[in-house]
């Protein structure tokens, strides 16, 4: 949204603002140097996201170099991105400069804010004579703990050479600044900007805040989020709408008609809706028997039970069966043998 | 003990005015005499009627199953086999097999039914006296026979699982109950690290313990069949852990059997434990809330016994005990609010607004070993419908599956064959690399690893606020400072990974504690648990279900026990009446301090 490496690698910012805002102020934990937050805004005032100008020595051994970089947070406070300065390039311990790999990097560093680097003090990663620590070995071999695969870890996380810049800055955008800027959404939030607005994390964070009466007044746009979503937002989404829904053919349809493109833990939610759901609903959900899993069957057989169904959903069933594509037929055969 | 389970039925038909004998004979595949390279696998008897064979050869056909019996006439039999296609799908069915009689085939192919299914295999006229009768694999990919069923009628056994279990017992003659009883003072079922512990802390004390174990080797998850080595800490029951638990070689390992040998050797030491290997326990009969009786079935011969005590431990891992007692007990996600569960950085993954049935999942762990010249695999279609486009050469915890349409315990044939496949399917895939040419399968468990089923519910439920609190209690009996370590599947936060894959969450946290409360049943009053089993919530099984950990309980409940013989008393009642005694055997047992 925010974060645009560019041509020449290095970003600008994102876009035109109408307003800064300073927020507050704070410091990382080795310095006193303070940085500022600012909310930037458009021209009609309407919070884009946050930016901090950030100014602070990274050392090492006693030797300190400053480093420069422009970060920015979205509004719930989720890094999103950072931009160099020209004059200020970064660069690594032996001076050389940032690669095009490693501004790339950082930045995948940056949007992890479960990095291994949150449960690691300076002094483990640095300290000529580290912290001690728990050693695990087999046949001699070490196996875990920080000197074995989390080293590891943390080598595959930050970029070479780099390691005192990473972990600052880090620190200082996951640090307690993020918890200021989550504890002051409020401030912030609109849930209509929120809700249509084409980035995910606002989209579910709205949602959040929506009780299933709040959703079903903007089910368009909830059913459009619904279907672009990940299976865990997926189920978040179905576990909230109430039962009674279901009993509504359109809300009913309007969810079951994508059946067949929902992953598999989507759709089980859905099927067991189908005691609240119309029976017609539920003769014509047949069509989509062939992606259902066994017990995903097993459930929709479940249903069809309740009610007499009707010849023309017999025929269907054995249409299905005759076509000898479907695993699980010999289900639907044991049913039919039985109807 | 019966070697073979076979029965031959003479059955009078009144048709008119003529009547004849006709003969049938069930011959359950477990218990024939030589079962070549086919692996005895009882883990669905609950779900699917009865252990089976499997052609378990990871890709190589393994030697024929083979067994005798006598038939009393002669004449025409059809025969069928219970069998199924495992993985069904527009391809060759994985584990496809044959059936010979008297050394010579019979009919097709078997194995190419979807869901267990009786496979008609042909009719052929066979002679009064001994008969022989083969399986031979043709696959090496899990080709799997539940029994084989000779006719001189055509009339097919009854396909349906509640049909056919009565059919069956008709058919073996099963007694209604066991002809077999025995008395012991404690009953522990499930020899995993915590039914181990357990049985040696009230062996220690004198009381005269069965264990009944569904395996030939104890030590369930840590066992060298499945490969997972013991986490966690020894709490105030070092001495007894280190008899039975494994050192952190890689998951996996081969290592394993060292460390089963170590644990065989102490477990058979204790004269007054009585191992029951291969008998899986099938019913618990509780009257007035107190159990009575486990009865167990030999898992190949059948032999069925009846465990009669006044006290027993559920250490099974699913809670079966427990759950054919009558005790309450919970399974699934509880919604966040219930307890006060929430880890807000990882929200809905953690613990869930409302709750439901997504489970940590169960894994199959598995082992390559690279050969001198390159060796050939197959590509697998059955396979690849799984693994897509995965491909590796090692497998390790996060080859786990769970999906909210599958039960941990109701599907886990489903569950242990889609990581089969997605076993089979990605070491496919990783041998079109030239770089992995000498690449081999050396070992793949069949055995599923679960980390979570049903938890029975105690007087305490161990949730994650007694760890977020860092709650001492005055009863607590176990103490873990492992992190508390959630598992979900990577497919629910991107849809493109595959399914088969986990990811941890780890809360890292200081010490925290079980008390006694969380490792007896709230409603059946003479009812231990001990191992994941024990009384706790979703988050909370998160950090103990580590091996030693539940070992803890294991010993926990074993000493609690010889109190509650000691002073005829049921479990709540060490609690009530008798806790600092039990602190204090607890602690006079103890080498040292718990380890740092």
């Amino acid at each position: 949204m925010f974060f645009d490496l560019g041509g020449d690698n290095r970003s600008a910012l994102p876009i035109t603002i109408g307003r800064q805002e300073k927020i507050c102020s704070w410091s990382g934990e080795d310095t006193s140097i303070l940085h500022q937050l600012e909310l930037c805004s458009d021209s009609l005032s309407k919070p884009l996201y946050y930016f901090a100008y950030i100014n602070t020595p990274v050392c090492i051994d006693g030797s300190c170099k400053p480093l420069f970089v422009n970060v920015y947070w979205d509004l719930l406070g989720n890094y999103v991105g950072y931009g160099v300065i020209e004059a200020e390039l970064l660069t690594k311990y032996d001076h050389e400069l940032f690669t095009s790999e490693d501004y790339q990097k950082l930045h995948w560093l940056l949007l992890n804010k479960h990095s291994i680097l949150a449960r690691k003090k300076l002094s483990d990663l640095f300290d000529t004579k580290p912290a001690k620590v728990e050693k695990v070995t087999f046949n001699g071999v070490e196996l875990d703990a920080v000197s074995g695969a989390t080293k590891r870890e943390i080598g595959q996380s930050v970029v070479k050479g780099a390691l005192y810049s990473c972990y600052t800055l880090w620190h200082l955008v996951h640090g307690p600044i993020a918890d200021s800027m989550h504890n002051r959404i409020k401030a912030v939030y609109s849930p209509s900007d929120f809700l249509y607005a084409d980035y995910p994390p606002y989209q579910y964070y709205a949602l959040k805040q929506m009780d299933s009466l709040a959703l079903k007044q903007e089910w368009t746009r909830v059913h459009e989020i619904f279907l672009a979503a990940s299976p865990l937002q997926r189920t978040y989404l179905l576990k909230k709408m109430p039962d009674h829904w279901f009993a509504e053919e359109s809300l009913g349809m309007s969810l079951f008609e994508s059946f067949a493109d929902l992953d598999i833990q989507s759709q089980t939610l859905l099927l067991q809706h189908l005691a609240y759901t119309p029976p017609e609903l539920i003769e014509s959900l047949a069509d989509y028997i062939p992606a259902m899993t066994r017990n995903q069957l097993k459930l929709y057989l479940k249903a069809l039970e309740l009610e007499p169904i009707s010849t023309a959903l017999k025929e269907k069933l054995q249409v299905i069966i005759d076509s000898q594509s479907y695993t699980y037929s010999y289900l639907l055969e044991d049913f039919l043998a039985e109807r | 003990m019966k070697i073979y389970k076979i029965l031959a039925l003479s059955v009078f038909l009144g048709l008119g005015h003529w009547g004849f004998a006709q003969e049938d004979i069930l011959l359950e595949a477990e218990s024939f005499l030589d079962k070549g390279g086919w692996v005895s696998d009882p883990q669905f008897v609950e779900q699917m009627g009865s252990p089976y064979l499997m052609a378990h050869g990871m890709g190589k056909p393994v030697r024929d199953a083979k067994t005798e019996f006598v038939l009393a006439k002669t004449g025409n039999y059809h025969v069928w086999a219970r069998t199924k296609n495992w993985a069904p799908g527009p391809w060759e069915a994985p584990g496809q097999f044959e059936l010979h009689l008297n050394g010579e085939k019979l009919g097709d192919k078997l194995g190419l039914t979807p869901g267990w299914t009786w496979e008609y295999v042909g009719e052929r006229k066979l002679k009064k006296g001994k008969t022989k009768l083969a399986l031979v694999d043709l696959t090496g990919f899990n080709g799997r026979c539940d029994a084989i069923y000779l006719s001189q009628s055509n009339t097919p056994p009854p396909r349906s699982p509640e049909k056919l279990s009565t059919w069956r017992k008709v058919k073996l003659q099963e007694p209604l109950a066991p002809e077999t009883s025995k008395q012991y003072d404690l009953v522990v079922t499930g020899g995993g690290l915590a039914g181990c512990a357990a049985s040696i802390a009230a062996a220690e004390q004198g009381l005269k313990v069965a264990l009944i174990h569904d395996r030939a080797l104890l030590g369930g998850n840590a066992s060298s069949e499945i490969r997972v080595h013991t986490l966690g800490i020894y709490g105030k029951f070092e001495r007894i852990l280190k008899m039975i638990d494994t050192e952190h070689y890689p998951n996996g390992s081969s290592e394993a059997i060292k460390d089963q040998e170590k644990r065989e050797r102490n477990m058979q030491s204790y004269e007054n434990i009585d191992i029951h290997y291969n008998f899986r326990a099938y019913a618990a009969h509780a009257e007035n809330n107190t159990i009575e009786y486990v009865d167990a079935r030999h898992t190949s011969s059948g032999e069925c016994i009846r465990f009669e005590a006044p006290l027993f431990i559920d250490a099974t891992g699913d809670g079966w005990i427990g759950y054919w007692a009558g005790a309450e007990y919970s399974y699934g996600r509880e919604s966040v609010h219930k307890y006060g569960e929430a880890w807000e950085e990882w929200g809905e993954l953690w613990s869930p607004e409302e709750a439901d049935n997504f489970v940590m999942g169960s894994s199959i762990l598995w082992q390559t070993e690279i050969l001198d010249e390159p060796t050939h695999f197959p590509l697998l279609p059955w396979a690849k419908e799984v693994a897509e486009d995965h491909a590796a050469v090692a497998g390790e915890w996060y080859w786990e599956f769970s999906r909210n349409d599958l039960h941990q315990i109701e599907d886990g044939e489903e569950i242990r064959d889609h990581m089969l496949r997605a076993i089979y399917g990605s070491f496919a895939n990783a041998k079109q690399n030239p770089d992995n040419a000498k690449y081999q399968l050396q070992w793949v468990s069949y055995l599923l690893g679960k980390r979570e089923s049903r938890r029975l519910v105690g007087d305490h439920i161990f949730t994650f606020k007694d760890v977020l609190e860092h709650r001492q209690f005055a009863d607590s009996v176990v103490v873990e400072k492992r992190e508390i370590d959630v598992h979900y599947q990577q497919n629910l936060q991107d849809e493109n990974k595959p399914d088969f894959l986990s990811t941890a969450l780890f809360y890292h946290t200081e010490r925290y504690y079980i008390p006694y409360r969380s490792l007896y049943s709230r409603n059946i009053n003479n009812l231990f648990m001990a191992g994941r089993c024990f009384s706790c919530s979703h988050v909370g099984l998160g950090g103990p279900r580590v091996m030693l950990t539940t070992g803890q309980m294991g010993a926990a409940v074993g000493y609690a026990a010889s109190l509650c013989n000691k002073h005829q008393v049921q479990p709540r009642d060490i609690y009530q009446d008798h806790l600092l005694e039990y602190m204090n055997l607890i602690m006079s047992q103890q080498e040292g301090d718990p380890k740092p």
